[in-house]
């Protein structure tokens, strides 16, 4: 065979020629190439010593059983939610999360009439009338959101979440599921706090967030 | 030269292979038994190949997770273009991906978390380091590479594929990954120098 390759070609192939999977005809030439070219050498002798550290590198040692135990809950569990008893995948979210937004304005305009009330919490009574504020923290100085989970999320994912946002979860589940958690941070002002709910809403492991609202009763 | 932009690995007659498809049939059938038997064959593999995209042990456990109830859920949109193995490295490949681009979303607002696991720490190498364990030094050399970059590294030198398997598992173009190594191999030697010059003492 007469046909050469080209330096650059052929250096930048010596990897490949390296872990030897060039095909034939690619191997015979960047191998005629190297024994006629001194940097191609040295890039070979490089490549070949970072191959031996790379396959020398440890591997982690944890064992597959516990692995596969924990996936084949998340199997069973998508199976037992798809039998009719409760609807827990959303295929949708983004339709989703206007529906949810949509209801949540919609309640705010009912309940609230206006775009602030302030928010008084007396412990001592506990039958007052609450209302919170749209851009107010709380007397407590805390911030509280809602979230529900999606239905694939695991344990770890979740508390992986939570100290994310450096929140404490105060309440939850509900029957539909929804946790409120605390966000430990300093005072947080409403655009913030609205950025940490749009990305909260674009995160897959979440179905909803928003800001939490307290229940209201009345006497 | 000899080269097919773009084209997708042979599936040429495999022992392992054959085996996979084996498992993955089965799996596609219900069959848990062989669906345990392929977690257990690339629960390891994914497991370091999350890992060293992500630089997150626990991202990468749960990554194992993700790519296999993947298999689990869709073994049969497997095509037979490529090898089982490939497959499956390529979801592996985007989850973490994914997995990575996520962690970084929420670093950004959010400081309280523990990155000292995390990749890319410095976007500079150091010009002197008071370790002369290579290996010690490799280590540091792959975090200062893109993820991308590190994944062909390991893809190549760890596990042992083509470029042609590699822009399959990647979903990118051939020199594409040619180019990624190339600039890999640019970074590493700045952090390894020594390489070449002497018989590996590891």
């Amino acid at each position: 065979m007469n046909e050469t390759i080209g330096h650059d070609q052929a250096i930048e192939l010596i990897p490949w020629f390296v872990n030897g999977t060039l095909s034939g005809a690619d191997h015979e030439l960047v191998e005629r190439h190297v024994r006629q070219c001194l940097p191609c050498r040295a890039a070979l002798q490089e490549q070949r010593q970072l191959a031996t550290l790379v396959r020398e590198h440890p591997t982690i040692s944890l064992t597959a059983d516990q692995g596969f135990e924990r996936l084949m809950e998340r199997v069973d569990d998508d199976v037992s939610h798809s039998d009719g008893r409760e609807v827990t995948r959303i295929p949708a979210w983004s339709s989703l999360s206007n529906r949810w937004a949509l209801a949540a304005a919609a309640v705010l305009v009912a309940v609230l009439g206006a775009t602030t009330w302030m928010l008084t919490l007396d412990p001592g009574t506990s039958r007052d009338q609450e209302f919170v504020t749209l851009t107010q923290n709380l007397n407590d100085g805390t911030v509280r959101l809602d979230i529900i989970f999606a239905a694939n999320v695991t344990e770890t994912e979740m508390r992986a979440l939570v100290r994310d946002l450096a929140g404490t979860i105060v309440s939850g589940p509900s029957a539909a599921g929804r946790y409120t958690l605390r966000l430990d941070t300093a005072a947080i002002d409403a655009s913030e706090l609205n950025d940490i709910i749009d990305r909260l809403n674009h995160d897959d492991r979440v179905r909803f967030a928003g800001r939490s609202f307290i229940e209201v009763e009345f006497e | 030269m000899h080269e097919q932009p773009q084209a997708q690995p042979q599936r040429a007659h495999d022992t392992e292979d054959d085996a996979d498809l084996a498992l993955l049939r089965r799996t596609n059938d219900g069959d848990r038994a062989a669906f345990h038997a392929l977690y257990a064959k690339f629960y390891h593999p994914l497991l370091r190949f999350i890992y060293r995209i992500t630089g997150q042990l626990e991202l990468a456990q749960e990554g194992v997770n993700d790519v296999m109830l993947v298999v689990w859920k869709n073994g049969d949109a497997f095509g037979g273009r490529s090898k089982v193995a490939t497959w499956i490295m390529g979801i592996a490949y985007h989850k973490a991906l994914k997995s990575l681009e996520k962690a970084r979303r929420w670093s950004d607002r959010v400081t309280t978390m523990d990155f000292d696991n995390s990749t890319e720490l410095s976007a500079t190498i150091p010009e002197h380091t008071t370790s002369t364990d290579l290996k010690d030094l490799l280590e540091h050399g792959m975090k200062v590479l893109s993820a991308k970059q590190r994944a062909v590294v390991e893809l190549t030198y760890y596990y042992g594929y083509s470029y042609e398997e590699i822009a399959a598992i990647a979903g990118c173009p051939i020199n594409t990954v040619k180019t990624r190594m190339f600039h890999a191999r640019a970074k590493l030697k700045n952090v390894l120098p020594s390489l070449g010059r002497d018989e590996l003492q590891t």
